[in-house]
């Protein structure tokens, strides 16, 4: 199984010469094997464009299937140009869980809106199916994947996703806050609320029950790829936001006993030289291996022997 | 009049090595008057990596007032709002100008909307947060400058060509226009006699091809420059699949233009992080 990072940067693409090494290009990862002619994607953000242009030029993948782990800006911003779906010839799917008060179809009318968009959904050449899944079970796709997921602790929800092909497993895991404060829901919470006074009473039992949903999507993944926008300082004055540290990740990865952990969603004003210093402080950890999401690079799982 | 460059592409933001020296991030520009006024046009990325260089200004920590013109409803101008740091500061205000033939109000809005921003609406930005609209022949004022909104055609939507005076200079901002023989001319007079001319150098084609054909590129602003008699021409809006080297390929060719009449016409590229003194 191949893990390809095509934008690894959270809220809003970030350009110019202090980000050049890391990538400033929002969420998107590719997931590939070398005995299937299909392609899973994760998220549409900036770096979906690069990852469309690659697919067109090695002319390899007809068969894509993208999930979004939530409509915030920074992980569909980039499917208006994501060339494959402007030529004929690529079958993409494109997969929604059922939520109250969600619509894939309403938020892809949005994206490819008149008031914000000139490529409109009439403008598709390629074979476009949307399908709404109930995220409850698993979902088996053409090429031998199976996905599943469960919900993470974001305003305005968003999922996690557990994809497994031949025993070997990935997890994305973003955007998502830890499980110890309060739940993140529709509600706007404006001002930092006083963590000493979290968790309410009636929010320990709905924490508790989504950290252990995600515990049990994560057992015995090979690599995790998790959101950690936030050092501690940043989750302390905006724990509201929805964002973790390297140091909840790590926590859910050591109770799965996962092998590799990847460092991803960085905040806008992460530089290079700061993420260098995250990957030198990570460095010497083994259980799990640590490293930090690059773009243009990719993560190799070979448990079972195949690519 | 000081014009500072935040965010020159058009489209979709294009960070990376192939776009360092001009700059991945989509449409901003910056205005800032004599008395430290600050006017922005356009709210692409470059908006917000402007605004973390504004937070050095102690007025934009609460007290502060920022001017911004959106000159088209498309991604490349609006999608850097949600991350602009003064809107989300109390006791600051922002002031949005629209031309009353745009909507700028409601495609914020939606796109605030909870389902994409976790704002959820423009109202919990904590900032007071106005929209302003003028119809063309009226004068926006702020401090010295006199502003003029004008609408043009541009594809099946609207843009909003705008001009900036002061009293001694001149410069206009077409971020976004198709021309055809009916507006050009228009475009032409609305831009008659400027000091800089900042025009959209997209001149159409496949949007979602990375290999389209940009021989024509910035060939119409040439053309409105040099009719016009404006003293320096930025071609900007450039497209996603350009790179630096491509870029000054486009400026040989605008320089060697047929259609450039004016011998003294400076063409110039815009690029991330240049301030103009005018």
């Amino acid at each position: 199984m191949k893990v390809s990072f095509w934008g690894v940067r959270g809220s809003i693409p970030i350009s110019g010469v202090t980000t050049k090494k890391y990538g400033g290009n929002t969420s998107c990862i590719s997931i590939s094997s070398d005995n299937s002619d299909s392609l899973i994607i994760l998220d549409a953000g900036t770096g979906i464009r690069e990852l469309g242009q690659t697919i067109i030029h090695d002319n390899t993948v007809k068969n894509i299937h993208i999930f979004f782990t939530h409509a915030h800006w920074d992980h569909i911003q980039g499917l208006v140009y994501f060339e494959p779906l402007y030529r004929s010839g690529y079958k993409i799917t494109i997969y929604s869980p059922v939520k109250e008060g969600k619509s894939i179809e309403r938020i892809l009318d949005t994206v490819f809106g008149d008031a914000f968009s000139r490529l409109s959904r009439n403008d598709w050449n390629a074979d476009v199916r949307i399908i709404e899944f109930d995220d409850s079970t698993a979902l088996t796709i053409k090429g031998g994947y199976t996905i599943s997921s469960s919900p993470l602790n974001h305003p305005w929800d968003a999922d996690a996703y557990r994809i497994e092909h031949n025993g070997n497993v990935c997890v994305y895991v973003t955007d998502t806050a830890p499980f110890d404060h309060l739940i993140l829901g529709h509600e706007f919470i404006g001002k930092s609320p006083d963590l000493s006074t979290l968790p309410v009473s009636g929010e320990i039992a709905s924490l508790e029950k989504m950290k252990s949903g995600l515990i049990n999507l994560c057992n015995n993944a090979d690599l995790i790829v998790y959101d950690t926008m936030f050092l501690s300082d940043d989750y302390n004055r905006n724990p509201h936001w929805g964002h973790s540290t390297p140091e909840h990740a790590i926590e859910i990865c050591k109770k799965v006993n996962a092998d590799h952990l990847v460092l991803f969603h960085h905040a806008p004003e992460r530089t290079d030289e700061m993420l260098d210093q995250m990957s030198e402080k990570y460095s010497l950890s083994r259980n799990p291996l640590i490293t930090v999401a690059r773009e243009n690079t990719s993560v190799f799982i070979t448990k079972s022997g195949e690519q | 009049m000081k014009i500072s460059f935040h965010g020159v592409r058009g489209f979709i933001p294009v960070p990376g090595a192939r776009t360092l020296c001009y700059g991945g991030n989509t449409l901003s520009f910056g205005v800032e008057t004599e008395n430290g006024s600050l006017v922005g046009i356009d709210a692409g990325t470059g908006l917000s990596t402007w605004s973390r260089a504004l937070m050095a200004r102690a007025d934009m920590r609460g007290s502060g007032k920022f001017n911004l013109i959106i000159t088209h409803t498309g991604y490349e101008h609006v999608q850097g709002f949600s991350f602009f740091i003064p809107a989300l500061v109390g006791g600051n205000t922002v002031n949005i100008y629209q031309h009353n033939d745009i909507n700028i109000a409601d495609v914020l809005e939606s796109q605030v909307a909870a389902e994409f921003s976790p704002m959820q609406t423009l109202s919990n930005f904590g900032s007071d947060i106005k929209f302003f609209s003028y119809k063309s022949d009226e004068i926006i004022q702020i401090d010295e400058l006199s502003i003029v909104l004008q609408t043009f055609p541009c594809g099946n939507s609207k843009s909003t060509a705008v001009k900036i005076q002061d009293k001694n200079s001149t410069a206009v901002f077409l971020t976004q226009v198709t021309h055809n023989t009916e507006s050009i001319k228009k475009i032409i007079d609305f831009s008659s006699g400027a000091d800089i001319l900042i025009h959209d150098s997209f001149s159409g084609g496949d949007i979602t091809n990375s290999s389209r054909d940009f021989s024509n590129d910035g060939q119409q602003a040439v053309e409105v420059a040099s009719a016009a008699g404006v003293s320096k021409l930025i071609l900007t809006r450039y497209h996603h699949s350009l790179d630096d080297k491509n870029l000054e390929d486009i400026l040989k060719r605008c320089i060697d233009s047929p259609s450039n009449k004016n011998p003294e016409l400076c063409i110039e590229l815009s690029r991330e992080g240049n301030i103009i003194l005018i």
